[in-house]
């Protein structure tokens, strides 16, 4: 899913969403990219608008915060083309379409590729500036998601193979003693693994730590 | 063929001679009288062949006077036949040049020094064709030229740039011109004007083109988008600055130098509308206003001509009526705007009947004198009617009864109709079909 995952051994703070959220208008017509600006200022967020697609491209960070606010049509690549680049690329920025002419066809794309919105200018502002806060709170959410979920990564890989061997029987529900026997181990040795894995993965409980395990797992999946 | 008799008469001197030797040979007992007896007998023959010798020879002498003044006729002919050909060539309108392989230009006459704008033959025998073949076409023009040299014929249309750099369109045809051996020494071309005829070509093109243009410009779906992007621009900008500047007024942040700024940037959007839907007008005016006196039946003719039209109508299987009156009065018109009325109200007719179905389709258009001194066209269909809601206001822009119309249109033609002075109008809108009227008004003298 994330690519941070393919990668557990870099530190788990790196790609944290760093600052404030910020609002990413793209549309080429910088009277409405301006304006946009203007509007959803208004409720104190941070904005910056590009031209054209391929400059978002060019100058976006995975790592920042935000919303993307994307005209359907425009010269060179479209909205849609910038979605598909962008979810190929494993940024999942929530995207609010804008178009100047609604086409169904165009909407339900934009939607499959999954848009929070798509609607057709002018727009109410209101309407506008809920879809911006809805946007940035589900970027919000899934980059605490990811971000706990590339913390349980990195804390994964730097188990032990031994200390992951216990911890994998510990997941199955084997106590220390079967554990112990499976691996060869004497059962103060298990003792030890397993207090190092509760300690390296910061599971506070076996709950706390099958549940990592497991997210973990399936985010891998 | 004299010489010939000559030697068959010698033949006929020998012969007997040799049977005589042989015979002396052959009967040595005859001895001397053998001898004298085959002499004798030679003598005789000699004699005998003598008087058909002489004759033989003066049928060769007859011959040899005869053939003489027949070749001495042919060699007249020949030089009136020449003098005729030149004549031609020399007369003839097309240019006529004869050209080896290389391009040189080996001969001309005036008409093709005219084309070429030269005073003098001089002044182009011996120069190669290429100078005065457009650099385009120039690959072509070698292409023919091998063609002609490997025994073809061959036609080539090209541009000529002439000595003075006038270009023209030119035709030529060109054939292998054969010595008596049989092998080709010189391309003969005859080439003629044609810049008239393409010049017409492409005046009839850029007519279809302007026409296929606005026929573009009313087609509902396009304008729809083009007027809805346009104009959806500024109006999302006006709406963002005004929101944005009510939300700073009411909550109190922001300067009033920046709100300021934000309702001028608005106005400025708003303007930028304005110029829009002026520069969509203009768009629709910049067809050709040139009034011309026409016959509204050749115009009608015209637009039925359209590939399109017979297209739809063969594809839908409607059956088309075309009654065109023959005492028609001329009328001043913009040619171009009155095909669009035309094929408008065509267009509109066909689509309505795409939908009925179990009935005939019929199509038709009507050409009669109208009330004072008008002409009249009427357009009918047989498809479901008009709502009768909507037949007072059809011809309001944004009125359609089409799914995707966005109601230009009529709108349209009524506008071009009004511009030259005539009428249009709903004259029967029943579930039976629709029949929509235009008038114009008759020239004047």
């Amino acid at each position: 899913m994330e690519p941070r995952l393919s990668s557990p051994s870099q530190p788990p703070q790196a790609d944290r969403p760093s600052g404030d959220p910020t609002v990413f208008i793209v549309d080429d017509e910088a009277a409405v990219a301006e304006s946009l600006r203007w509007l959803i200022e208004s409720v104190g967020l941070k904005v910056e608008t590009f031209p054209t697609a391929g400059e978002f491209l060019a100058r976006y960070r995975p790592g920042r915060a935000g919303c993307l606010v994307l005209d359907v049509r425009m010269p060179a690549m479209s909205g849609l083309e910038l979605q598909e680049r962008l979810n190929a690329q494993g940024i999942l920025l929530p995207i609010i379409f804008i178009t100047g002419h609604g086409g169904v066809q165009t909407a339900v794309r934009a939607l499959k590729g999954g848009a929070i919105d798509f609607i057709e200018k002018p727009f109410d502002d209101q309407r506008m500036l809920d879809l911006v806060q809805k946007a940035i709170a589900l970027d919000a959410e899934a980059r605490r998601q990811s971000a706990a979920q590339a913390d349980a990564a990195a804390r994964y890989a730097s188990l032990s193979s031994r200390e992951r061997e216990v911890l994998d029987l510990l997941i199955e529900g084997q106590t220390n003693k079967e554990i112990a026997r499976a691996l060869g181990l004497s059962a103060k040795t298990v003792e030890t693994h397993r207090a190092n894995v509760m300690h390296k993965m910061a599971a506070p409980t076996m709950p706390h730590l099958v549940k990592q395990v497991l997210d973990l797992r399936r985010a891998r999946r | 063929m004299d010489s010939r008799h000559l030697r068959d008469s010698w033949a006929i001197v020998a012969v007997p001679m040799a049977i005589a030797g042989a015979w002396a040979l052959a009967v040595p007992a005859a001895g001397i009288y053998g001898l004298a007896l085959g002499t004798s007998v030679l003598a005789v023959w000699t004699l005998l062949r003598s008087g058909g010798l002489s004759r033989r020879l003066r049928e060769a002498e007859e011959a040899m006077r005869r053939e003489t003044s027949e070749c001495r006729e042919m060699e007249r002919t020949l030089a009136d036949q020449k003098q005729r050909l030149k004549m031609v060539i020399e007369s003839e309108p097309e240019c006529v040049k004869l050209q080896a392989a290389d391009g040189t230009i080996l001969d001309m006459n005036p008409a093709g020094l005219a084309i070429i704008e030269a005073k003098r033959r001089e002044d182009i025998v011996g120069k190669s064709a290429y100078g005065y073949v457009a650099p385009e076409w120039r690959a072509k023009y070698a292409e023919m030229t091998e063609r002609v040299f490997r025994g073809e014929t061959a036609t080539l249309e090209f541009r000529l740039i002439a000595r003075s750099g006038t270009e023209r369109w030119m035709k030529t045809h060109a054939v292998p011109l054969r010595d008596r051996d049989g092998s080709i020494w010189a391309l003969l071309g005859f080439t003629r004007n044609v810049t008239d005829r393409r010049r017409a070509e492409e005046n009839e093109r850029q007519h279809r083109s302007s026409v296929a243009h606005l026929q573009r410009t009313l087609s509902m779906g396009e304008m729809a988008t083009t007027i809805a992007h346009e104009l959806n621009q500024p109006l999302t900008a006006i709406v963002n600055y005004s929101r944005g500047a009510i939300r700073r007024l009411r909550s109190g942040q922001g300067t009033v130098e920046q709100v300021i700024d934000s309702l001028e940037a608005a106005s400025s959007e708003a303007e930028r509308a304005a110029q829009i839907i002026r520069n969509i007008r203009n768009f629709l005016r910049k067809q050709p206003t040139r009034q011309e006196r026409r016959n509204l039946n050749k115009v009608v003719q015209g637009v039925f001509a359209y590939t399109y039209i017979q297209g739809e109508l063969r594809r839908q299987a409607i059956r088309s009526n075309v009654a065109l009156a023959e005492d028609l009065p001329p009328v001043e018109i913009v040619p171009i705007q009155i095909e669009q009325v035309i094929l408008n109200l065509a267009r509109n007719a066909i689509d309505a009947m795409a939908g009925t179905a179990g009935r005939e389709k019929e199509f038709a258009v009507v050409t009669r004198r109208g009330d004072g001194n008008s002409v009249e066209v009427a357009v009918s269909d047989t498809g479901p009617g008009l709502p009768p809601s909507e037949v007072g206001d059809v011809f309001d822009p944004f009125v359609t009864t089409k799914r995707d119309g966005l109601g230009m249109g009529l709108a349209i033609t009524r506008s071009i109709v009004d511009a030259h002075g005539g009428r249009i109008w709903i004259e029967r809108s029943s579930d039976l079909g629709t029949t929509f009227v235009f008038s114009l008004p008759a020239a004047a003298g």
